[in-house]
């Protein structure tokens, strides 16, 4: 008689004499199962769904005020414009999952692609790109060391390393641009196509399925919330938390330097003062999208879409004329309004 | 007694969440100078109740009279204002706090200009702490006193309301026998002074001794509201458990016992437990006894990896073996059941099939690919099998009662496949019929031929289920009992060795 759970242990189950009484308990009590339900809902949770309702409100708006705000060339100029901070959000949306902060991410983002900049005189794309990337991810991991092995808050560990990366990034260049225009490939992250469309919007869609694969679909997504829900019980249940947050800060430094890669081929140079005060942007991105600071909770797929709200109401505050100062102001306003409901539901739970 | 008019009276109460009715037509009733016990299993609807007599929780029906007067109990502080107090079964203090500011927090005294009155502050609060027959300076910091001195400081700090009904939520969960004593002596002393009190325990015998009457609940109805005089242990059970499972205990089962499967030799860490050996075979279930503070814990975090040991080996399957993180522990085959089930079992803010399957999570992927079809099944083999009520696997761990909490834990590792399984207080803050549930999973484990660590801190529970048990006193192992060499007081000796 096959036994519950048999089908989990492969060949090396050998019996469940003691749960066979068990069970014959339980069919005669009439214990009825109730696992018919899926475990995850199919659909996004609830506050991923309204912040769905306001970005199309908010496109609906735009359309009846433009008439071209939804044409593919309107669409690419806000796809474009928030793709470097978008792909920082997933970033660091999973290290705030996790119960971290990511401070460093412009500290990242410069000192990566300063070092990409260095190379620029070997001519070599391919030793160029790949110092930026090699930069941002060994950057994320002394992130993720000294978190999880060291034992030093994130909070102060990456804003030491935002610091220290932004240091040596003026150091490193002399404090001069420099300008990568003869290496098309670099200048392809920031202007070439894939199939007619603009790189940097391929590479977002293509980190968005990633981040999305890896917090919804892989056994790591699990252990990050866990890690982040309650890392000593996680720990207790033999998942590695020190290595999920190395993981998960290696991840965001490599995010941080595609998205200094797209930007600064979009810029054209390589300017190593560039992204001051990045990281509060995308930490209000990534809050927008519904992931708290405490860890635990927080999604991929609501950091995607509060990084095309804030694209599409740039964009909308542009082609009203909106003083570049008076939209930050709209902007902060829109996170508190979306952000407020989620929270006062948060206040009661432990 | 008749003719004294209720100081709270709740009539009717209803309460129903999306999809569950908590509590139907429930009526209680407290006067002045008298203990009235709640008493049901966890799910029977105490905890709801008690949220709606607190104001946390608003009835869909029916009404709260204070003094006879209809009263709207819209928010905990309006329920202070209506002098109703609440003591939590959970500590909410702050332990960084001196012991005064915690009864004064967010009612300090002031004088003139909003200053805070320090003098009259710890001057009031010996008074409070006088007034129930404590020695403890106000000036302390919360977080040095013992559990038992936090949950006297949360007393008081219930009674600087100046309340006339105080309610007791398992005021004694987490104390030991003597500090039970001294908690019991101080309730009996607030109701000399008039004080009506809600009182909410699991230890029957307690709340035999305290109370003057009784209302158990059941499936979120009032079973019946009984004088406390006379009635008997098992007779409350019944109620509470009903006809169909009165009686539910886990009986001794004999087992073969097979190989060794765990061994600690000489087993030591410094200023925790020194020369620590013992040997557990194949189906065999052996108990570790003693008192708190002698360390016990500290061992089985040792077998399971999550604390570091200076001296000795752990040797599993006769083979040593070196733990650098429980994760090590785990590869080999152990488990761990913790008692603080919340904070280090469970993720609460994870769903059911999420938390079941933390433990599995290699097994349950292809090349770091979840198969949420595998994780379901999984999940709901372990809701059957250990009959947890949930109302669908998405549901949050934190939803569930403390015994479906905890069978979720040790699903978590019978989905392991464990050999070597270390439990931590199973049972704790569980209700009879699910303490039950759990020692006979617990013991199907060992028929099996699982070797099994029990610790509790009832030593009942441990004679009842143990083939042998050992005892621990101040990190030593003072005394090793075979099943028909049981006695509690034989073995209560060796606490003090």
């Amino acid at each position: 008689m096959p036994q519950p759970l048999d089908w989990l242990r492969h060949g090396t189950w050998t019996g469940f004499d003691g749960f066979r009484h068990m069970a014959a308990i339980e069919d005669k009590a009439g214990a009825k199962p109730s696992g018919n339900r899926p475990a995850w809902p199919a659909l996004p949770a609830v506050g991923d769904l309204s912040r769905v309702a306001v970005l199309i409100a908010l496109v609906t708006v735009g359309q009846y005020l433009y008439p071209g705000f939804l044409s593919a060339e309107n669409l690419r100029v806000i796809l474009t414009a928030v793709a470097g901070i978008g792909i920082l959000a997933f970033g660091m949306t999973m290290v705030v999952i996790t119960g971290e902060i990511d401070l460093s991410v412009a500290g990242v983002a410069v000192l990566s692609t300063v070092v990409g900049g260095l190379l620029i005189a070997t001519g070599s794309p391919f030793l160029i790109i790949g110092a930026v990337l090699l930069c941002g991810l060994v950057l994320g991991i002394i992130n993720g060391i000294l978190v999880a092995k060291v034992g030093i808050s994130s909070l102060i560990s990456t804003l030491a390393m935002l610091g220290i990366a932004g240091a040596l990034a003026n150091i490193f260049s002399g404090g001069q641009a420099a300008y990568p225009e003869k290496i098309a490939e670099f200048m392809w992250f920031g202007r070439g196509t894939v199939f007619g469309v603009p790189v940097p919007i391929a590479l977002f869609a293509l980190m968005a399925l990633i981040c999305l694969f890896l917090t919804r679909s892989a056994t790591f997504g699990r252990r990050l919330y866990a890690t982040g829900g309650n890392a000593r019980a996680a720990m207790l249940s033999g998942i590695r938390v020190d290595r999920v947050k190395i993981a998960v800060f290696a991840f965001c430094g490599v995010c941080a330097a595609v998205a200094g890669l797209i930007e600064s081929a979009r810029l054209g140079y390589i300017n190593p003062a560039a992204f001051p005060g990045l990281e509060l942007k995308v930490l209000a991105v990534t809050v927008l999208g519904g992931a708290a600071l405490a860890g635990g909770t927080g999604s991929v797929f609501g950091a995607l879409v509060a990084a095309l709200i804030i694209g599409v109401i740039n964009n909308l505050l542009n082609q009203m004329g909106v003083s570049f100062y008076m939209q930050q102001v709209v902007t902060a306003l829109v996170i508190l309004v979306v952000v407020m409901p989620g929270m006062k539901h948060r206040k009661f739970v432990k | 007694m008749e003719n004294i008019a209720p100081i709270l009276e709740l009539r009717g109460i209803s309460k129903t969440f999306p999809g569950v009715r908590a509590l139907s037509n429930v009526s209680f009733d407290l006067r002045a100078g008298e203990v009235h016990a709640l008493v049901g299993e966890n799910g029977a609807g105490k905890s709801t109740l008690l949220s709606c007599m607190n104001g946390l929780l608003q009835p869909n029906e029916g009404e709260i009279l204070i003094d006879g007067k209809q009263a709207v109990l819209s928010s905990p502080s309006i329920a202070i204002e209506h002098r109703l107090a609440m003591v939590h079964q959970e500590l909410v203090l702050c332990p960084n706090l001196s012991v005064a500011q915690n009864i004064f927090l967010g009612r300090e005294p002031k004088r003139g200009l909003g200053a805070l009155d320090r003098v009259a502050m710890n001057r009031k609060a010996t008074e409070l702490l006088d007034m129930i027959g404590v020695e403890i300076d106000p000036k302390r910091v919360l977080g040095t006193l013992s559990l038992n001195e936090q949950q006297i400081v949360e007393i008081c700090r219930a009674l600087a309301t100046d309340p006339k009904v105080i309610v007791l939520d398992e005021p004694t969960a987490s104390l030991n026998d003597d500090q039970v004593i001294h908690l019991l002596n101080v309730v009996k002393l607030l109701k000399a002074r008039g004080l009506g009190i809600v009182y909410v325990s699991h230890r029957l015998n307690e709340v035999l001794e305290l109370s003057d009457r009784i209302t158990v609940l059941r499936d979120g109805s009032v079973v019946t509201t009984v004088d406390a005089e006379g009635m008997t242990e098992p007779q409350l059970v019944s109620y509470m458990v009903g006809k169909a499972r009165a009686g539910a205990r886990s009986d001794f089962r004999e087992r073969r016992h097979g190989g060794v499967m765990l061994e600690l030799d000489g087993l030591s860490k410094a200023g925790k437990f020194q020369d620590v050996s013992f040997k557990v075979r194949r189906g065999e279930i052996v108990g570790i006894a003693g008192l708190l503070g002698c360390n016990r814990e500290a061992v089985a975090q040792a077998i399971f990896g999550a604390t570091s040991t200076d001296q000795g080996e752990i040797l599993i399957r006769e083979t040593p073996a070196r733990f650098r993180s429980p994760h090590d522990a785990i590869r080999l085959g152990v488990a761990y059941m913790p008692a603080d089930r919340k904070n280090e079992g469970l993720v609460l803010d994870m769903n059911i099939a999420d938390n079941a399957s933390m433990a599995t999570l290699g097994s349950l992927g292809t090349w770091g690919v979840l198969r949420r079809g595998r994780v379901r099944r999984m999940a709901s083999d372990i809701v059957k099998l250990l009959s947890i009520k949930v109302s669908s696997l998405s549901q949050k761990a934190s939803q569930l009662s403390g015994g479906n909490q905890q069978k979720i834990v040790i699903g978590k590792w019978i989905a392991r496949n464990s050999e070597i399984v270390v439990a931590e207080d199973p049972t704790r803050g569980v209700d009879i019929g699910a303490k039950a549930e759990i020692w006979n999973s617990l013991q199907s484990l060992a028929d099996e031929g699982k070797a099994l660590v029990v610790m509790t801190t009832e030593l009942q529970e441990m004679l009842h289920v143990c083939d042998r048990i050992l005892v621990m006193s101040r990190g030593r192992i003072t005394g090793e009992f075979q099943r028909h060499e049981f006695s509690a007081e034989t073995i209560t000796q060796r606490f003090f060795a």
